[in-house]
């Protein structure tokens, strides 16, 4: 009589204990609401590290697992074999005498390695969620400035000391800037649909899942008054303009953020698509597109792109509809409403939705 | 007996938590994520061949840069912000992944042509962490990448602050050649902003920005 029973319980207690394990390390994997960061999406790391990256995705609040995944595909495309011409090692890509102070036997194995994907993963978070402790004490006391992933993710690049010589992420080594843009874009990928909110989420007229269109323009229209910042703009919402050290840092392009005016079509098509399109930052690019669709201007919509005739465009918009459009016109302006006669006449119409 | 009585014990106890804290986890969550647990088994291989051409110690900082430009790029107006801002692109993005251990290196070359604040930042701080999984897979091919002259065109857009006497921006497209030992592969586009400041009679690169 005793043994069925020890056995069926047994049999249970082994059936659930996975259940057990999968379900803390899920719910671990917070929403984030502060950095508007997402789950991760099932089937989008290899299958062999999906544990992993939820876990890793716990280990503190503001770090998530779409954004360890992302990181992890910037760093080394998820070959844990990888090791650059400078002796970075792993799917982390740590240099050897980094790794001492951030390398933690993940799985029990007895083996300390940036070769071992759980180490290096559990590693990579360790690395992040440090930064972030030191960097909100940073933040709180005035020492640095600007948002709290980019300088996780810049100190990730650069170094923290870089960081602090900077005052913050604003990095403009040629590279460091471009790292944390690169990893965000990556993100969506990794994001769970409906699980990652946005800044854009506060704008009243933006109807997540609504026409495609009209979220486009809503979008860009939340923005109105953003200044105008060379270089500034990306799938998420302004970012820091390119500095020249005279008229545009007069007008308060340096040290500000804002969107140029593709920079903002960048944001208001990525964010109407749920990030599925990603533009290339660039007027002609965005024209030749292969995703937008050429539409002609008595079917002109809400939403839709709009340039100068000529093919070779200097500016874009965006469609509002009664013959206006939202733009980010030049240096010293702001992100406003104009006539869409501005563009002259033959204007170029792309669709995207 | 006792120690069977126990086990059957604990094991319904395991069974009863898991149920517990697995029905806990679900409540007001909308996860349906599945994954399989971390094993304590998981196995590596450490490479045997390292492609690492350094010793794995801190770099020595500042770096040390070269005093003079690549031959290859010629003679620079040095008086002229388009040729500054042209030759600073050409180098900047001209990789030879067979002798540079990062994009860093390509950097450092063009320090000559920027303004000193830069220039000691990429002294002072190079990268912690790896080039990326773009460098490694041009590094795994030996892929050389060169701007040529003609590789540089003025970028179109407009909106960017007017030029000063002693600042300027330009926006450019460039065009990266890439040979490998087994032949060209497709040539890479980028658009890359680029800020000048005027040092004495001389335009210095002061900022450079691929989008």
């Amino acid at each position: 009589m005793k043994s069925p029973l020890k056995w069926a319980a047994l049999a249970l207690a082994l059936l659930l204990i996975p259940v057990l394990i999968v379900a803390v390390f899920v719910d671990g994997d917070k929403d984030n609401p502060s950095f508007a960061q997402g789950k991760l999406a099932t089937g989008t790391v290899p299958p062999e590290y999906e544990a992993w990256v939820i876990r890793a995705g716990t280990m503190c609040e503001e770090i998530s697992a779409p954004l360890i995944a992302a990181q992890i595909e910037q760093e080394s495309n998820w070959n844990p074999n990888a090791v650059s011409p400078a002796g970075a090692q792993g799917l982390s890509q740590f240099m050897p005498y980094t790794w001492p102070s951030y390398g933690v036997d993940a799985n029990g194995n007895g083996v300390i390695s940036p070769f071992d994907p759980p180490d290096a993963i559990m590693a990579q978070a360790k690395f992040d969620c440090t930064t972030v402790e030191q960097a909100k004490k940073d933040l709180a006391s005035g020492r640095i400035k600007g948002d709290l992933i980019d300088i996780v993710l810049n100190a990730y690049n650069c170094g923290y000391g870089c960081v602090l010589a900077n005052g913050g992420p604003q990095i403009v080594n040629g590279e460091t800037e471009g790292y944390a843009p690169g990893v965000k874009a990556k993100m969506a990928k990794y994001t769970q649909i409906g699980t990652g909110g946005g800044r854009v989420a506060n704008c009243s007229q933006f109807r997540p899942g609504g026409g495609f269109g009209a979220n486009v323009a809503a979008a860009a229209l939340c923005w109105q008054g953003t200044p105008y910042a060379w270089g500034g703009g990306n799938i998420d919402g302004p970012s820091l303009g390119i500095r020249d050290g005279g008229v545009a840092d007069s007008h308060g392009d340096y040290g500000k953020v804002g969107f140029d005016c593709s920079g903002l079509v960048v944001y208001a098509v990525g964010q109407a698509s749920g990030k599925t399109i990603q533009l290339p930052h660039y007027t002609t690019s965005i024209l030749n597109d292969p995703r937008g669709r050429e539409v002609a201007l008595g079917d002109i919509q809400p939403g839709d792109i709009v340039f100068p005739g000529g093919g070779d465009p200097q500016h874009v918009g965006i469609a509002i509809g009664d013959g206006k459009m939202v733009e980010a016109p030049q240096s010293g302006d702001v992100v406003k409403i104009s006539p869409l006669s501005n563009l002259g006449s033959g204007i170029e119409i792309r669709r995207f939705g | 007996m006792t120690p069977k009585f126990s086990w059957t014990a604990s094991a319904a106890v395991l069974a009863g938590a898991a149920l517990v804290v697995a029905g806990c986890s679900s409540g007001g969550s909308d996860h349906e994520q599945t994954t399989t647990p971390p094993a304590s088994t998981t196995s590596f291989v450490t490479p045997t061949e390292t492609t690492s051409r350094v010793p794995a110690t801190p770099p020595s900082t500042p770096l040390t840069a070269p005093a003079a430009l690549p031959a290859e790029i010629g003679p620079v107006d040095q008086a002229s912000v388009d040729a500054v801002a042209a030759a600073v692109a050409r180098i900047w993005y001209g990789w030879d992944t067979t002798r540079d251990l990062t994009q860093h290196d390509a950097k450092l070359r063009a320090v000559p042509l920027l303004e000193p604040r830069l220039a000691q930042l990429l002294r002072d701080y190079p990268p912690i962490a790896g080039p990326g999984a773009d460098w490694l897979d041009l590094t795994a091919r030996s892929a050389v990448l060169t701007v040529p002259a003609d590789g540089v065109r003025p970028g179109v857009e407009a909106g960017a602050p007017a030029d000063t006497a002693t600042s300027a921006v330009r926006l450019l497209e460039v065009t990266q050649k890439v040979n490998t030992p087994t032949g060209p592969m497709p040539d890479r586009h980028l658009v890359v902003g680029i800020a000048l400041v005027k040092v004495g009679a001389e335009w210095r690169v002061s900022q450079v920005g691929s989008r």
